[in-house]
């Protein structure tokens, strides 16, 4: 064994945050590295420095001792560097032989393909690594278990070294966990180094060798696997600095806005039971793929579900649609401002307005009063624009997340999610959005929160929810609430060995 | 940049209406004085008028087709609307039937033709230009089969149908008259009623209006009836304009419409633009082809120009947009991706994306994995 891969000081700033700061990283060809941290630690950031998608601002890597320098993503296949992420990169109307070997057929002459020999290598090629699918096959029709295996096995097809695979579990259950897992473990044979991102600590000790954890960009414990255990991994990966927050003194009423009883969607969700008070921030906390998003679309309608009750203020609701949602009294702040929450090429008169059209189906809109609304609502959440005439576009992202909630404020709903709603804000934008959802609890409305940030969940929450593969682990008080409480069920169920 | 903009906040305030229709306007008055100058008989009231009257028909039916395209799609079948609509309304003119009703068939006619491609579109989520390029041959049979074939020409003394084709009240031409109707009806709708405003927002982006709780079908398919509509009327004035009831009537009409609506500065994207821009581009070209005739351009050479200005003012509208957009800070292109997810790049190469923001979008792709 030797060293394969050695990242020295890396950093990397972004706009206002320090997404890395002096991470160092060493794998070993043959071994199988297992990165983890909370969402936002930097782990991905850090990937793509490796894969030449982000160039650090300090720092080099080494590939068998020689210092290299991966400019573009381009240059990361020549160094056998193969990165595979949770959206595969493979072309699903094109057969297997085709993916496998794109751009390296084996060809008759100087330009026809010779397929017989294609497929023949592909099956050779498929069959050595123990990966069981049709060589004719259209990728699109495959598993996704499947497709991953197929990725990965290209990048071997490529002579990879270094192969780095971004919660390729995340996505899978049992048995295909199972056989991706073993086919990893078989690249060790052949001397890869593989870095391996997940967020299921258990698997983990089942495989990995060595592990690194990130926290806040900072590398901070790295390690053999056997020395070490699933309570003292979670106390590295938690801990968080996102500066100082403070509880809000709330006094939730008993009414019950919303009820959910035995919320299913078949492989997302199951029995998801949780009641909302009014003037209540409940909040919900979880891994990525966890099944958080999700939660929030079926309750507002936007994706459809398979069983359960959900009642809003006493009476059942049946929301096919978000249309139906809004009329109800049920509102989301979705995750993506920028695609799925705001018109960016409309102005912020022009969007304040649309929910509360769509809730009370009125006829008329009134340009106008709009714009007179628009203004008074930009001087109540400060707003920073230069014309509430301007695109939405134009504005900075808590300016566009503030319109967002402005949307729902003018609205009137009776319960609000919010889907990660300060995520890419700078702190001062932040503290004004925790303002504004206190406000929204004074008025009596009922908040869900969904966010990946602990300390945000725990200084705002009046309970917390966390969330487990489509399951809801464990209902945690606001005063016995704490990151470690919360990440251990987050993380799901303690070491279970493979 | 959101602080620093404040202060320009001072500059010249557009009504709302005109807002991002300023472009084709401007060419359009450009090409009036150049015109007046060139031939200065353009300026002659009758020529005016003729000149309006030839733009109101391709007038009406872009502004129907202003509220398909804001919305997203497209809509080619509204010349075969206008030939189905126009021949029927010749039977019923030969018939002996009273304008109104014909009015009123030619209308619903064409919103019928309207619903079909929005309920094709909308709820069968069949592509806008296949669905209505399938409608589009579809009707241009229906009306062949009408009529056999050939045209249905008639006489009349009706007045009411007259007026809707060459008559008019005192100097004014009755097909004018109806255009600028339909133009006021469009501006006020798109502008003044929660389905204007629903028009602009499945434009702008299917997935956040559906999220903004608006009911997206059916305002897609409102769109295509109004378009219908639009077509159906259009038809009805074609065939009093001609005595003739043609089953070829419109042809190509859905293009020289689609042109109206782009030149007048409504993106093809959907969600900017509006039916003032569309008034003057209807205006433009119309002005064009009577410029030309007047200085003597042949018709060849005629068309060739006019594919040429289309480029033009589009590229031109296009450059304007962009700049406007840049001097208040948003990058090339930022508007661009309007409909496109934010993150819809897997290199993930954007130096600004934030850590966190990738890892959910590979969350949210992954679990449409699942749903499949």
């Amino acid at each position: 064994m030797s060293v394969r891969l050695e990242m020295r000081s890396i950093s990397k700033h972004f706009l206002g945050v320090q997404a890395l700061s002096d991470v160092d990283l060493t794998v070993d060809t043959g071994q199988i590295l297992a990165l983890v941290g909370e969402n936002g630690a930097g782990k991905s950031t850090l990937i793509k420095v490796l894969s030449g998608a982000v160039q650090p601002d300090a720092g080099e890597i080494l590939i068998d001792g020689s210092p290299v320098h991966i400019r573009i993503p381009h240059d990361a296949e020549p160094h056998g560097i193969a990165t595979i992420y949770q959206e595969l990169n493979l072309f699903p109307a094109l057969s297997v032989t085709e993916n496998l070997l794109f751009n390296r057929y084996p060809k008759r002459g100087r330009y026809a393909i010779d397929w017989r020999a294609a497929r023949a290598e592909a099956r050779r090629f498929l069959a050595q690594l123990g990966v069981h699918v049709d060589v004719d096959q259209a990728v699109g029709q495959l598993s996704v278990a499947q497709r991953q295996m197929l990725e990965i096995a290209k990048a071997l097809h490529r002579e990879t070294r270094i192969l780095v695979l971004d919660e390729p579990t995340a996505v899978l259950g049992g048995a295909d966990v199972e056989n991706l897992i073993a086919l990893v473990k078989s690249l060790r044979d052949r001397d890869v180094a593989v870095i391996f991102i997940s967020h299921r600590l258990s698997e983990i000790f089942g495989f990995a060798d060595h592990y690194a954890v990130l926290r806040d960009g900072r590398l901070t414990g790295a390690g053999f696997v056997a020395d070490i255990d699933h309570d003292r991994l979670v106390s590295m990966m938690v801990g968080r600095d996102l500066g100082h927050l403070v509880k809000s003194a709330r006094r939730p009423s008993g009414d019950v806005v919303l009820q959910v009883e035995g919320l299913t969607r078949h492989g997302v969700l199951s029995d998801i039971n949780l009641t909302l008070h009014r003037g209540e921030v409940l909040g919900v906390a979880g891994l990525r793929g966890a099944g958080r998003t999700e939660l929030a679309r079926a309750l507002f309608g936007a994706d459809p579900i398979d069983g359960g009750r959900v009642t809003v203020k006493g009476r059942v609701m049946h929301a096919k649609s978000p249309n139906q949602a809004v009329r109800t009294g049920v509102g989301l702040v979705p995750e993506d401002r920028g695609s799925q929450g705001l018109f960016r090429a409309l102005s912020t008169a022009e969007n304040i307005p649309l929910v509360r059209l769509a809730a009370t189906g009125a006829w008329r809109a009134n340009p106008r009063a709009d714009r007179r609304l628009a203004e008074a609502y930009v001087d109540r959440l400060r707003i920073r624009l230069p014309d509430v005439g301007a695109p939405v576009g134009t504005l900075s992202g808590g300016n566009q997340q503030k319109v967002v909630l402005a949307k729902w404020l003018e609205a009137d709903v009776s319960v609000l999610i919010l889907d990660e709603p300060t995520r890419g804000i700078d702190v001062g934008a932040k503290r004004e959005i925790y303002e504004i959802v206190d406000e929204l609890c004074e008025r009596g409305v009922g908040v869900i929160l969904i966010s990946s940030e602990l300390p945000e969940v725990l200084a705002m929450s009046d309970r917390i929810l966390v969330m487990h593969q489509g399951r809801i682990a464990a209902e945690v008080d606001r005063d016995k609430a704490t990151e470690e409480v919360l990440m251990r069920y987050a993380v799901g169920p303690g070491a279970s060995v493979h | 940049m959101s602080t620093s903009a404040v202060t320009r906040s001072s500059r010249l305030r557009v009504p709302g209406a005109l807002r991002g229709n300023l472009i084709p306007l401007a060419i359009l008055i450009l090409l009036l004085v150049g015109l007046t100058v060139l031939a200065p008989s353009f300026l002659r009231v009758q020529n005016l008028l003729n000149v309006a009257r030839q733009a109101s028909i391709v007038g009406v039916i872009s502004i129907g087709m202003t509220f398909v395209i804001l919305s997203g799609g497209i809509d080619l079948s509204v010349g075969s609307t206008l030939a189905v609509a126009g021949v029927v309304s010749a039977s019923m003119i030969v018939a002996g039937m009273p304008t109104p009703l014909i009015l009123l068939v030619g209308i619903a006619i064409g919103a019928a033709t309207g619903l079909a491609n929005g309920i094709g579109v909308a709820i069968l989520r069949i592509q806008p230009f296949i669905m209505t390029l399938a409608a589009m041959v579809l009707f241009r049979g229906v009306a062949l089969r009408w009529t056999g074939g050939g045209p249905i020409q008639f006489r009349t003394g009706d007045s009411l149908f007259d007026f809707l084709g060459s008559g008019g009240i005192a100097a004014i031409p009755g097909p004018v008259m109806v255009f600028a109707l339909v133009s006021i009806a469009g501006v006020i709708v798109l502008r003044y009623l929660t389905f204007g405003r629903y028009i602009y927002a499945i434009g702008g982006s299917q997935e956040a209006a559906r999220l903004s709780g608006v009911p997206t079908s059916r305002t897609a398919i409102g769109a295509y009836v109004i378009s219908g509509a639009c077509a159906g009327l259009a038809g009805v004035m074609t065939t009093a304009r001609l005595s003739s009831g043609d089953p070829l009537g419109g042809n190509l009409a859905e293009l020289d419409a689609i042109t109206a609506v782009v030149v007048g500065g409504t993106s093809l994207m959907g969600g900017s633009g509006g039916a003032v821009g569309t008034i003057a581009g209807a205006l433009l070209l119309a002005v064009l082809s009577n410029a030309m005739n007047l200085i003597g351009i042949g018709p060849f050479d005629q068309m060739m120009v006019k594919g040429l200005v289309i480029i033009g003012a589009v590229l031109f509208a296009a450059r304007a947009t962009r700049r406007r957009l840049v001097e208040r800070g948003v990058p090339p292109g930022g508007l661009r991706g309007v409909t496109a997810p934010a993150s819809a790049d897997s290199s993930g190469g954007s130096p600004s994306t934030k850590t966190g923001e990738r890892e959910s979008s590979h969350t949210s792709q992954a679990q449409e994995e699942i749903r499949r």
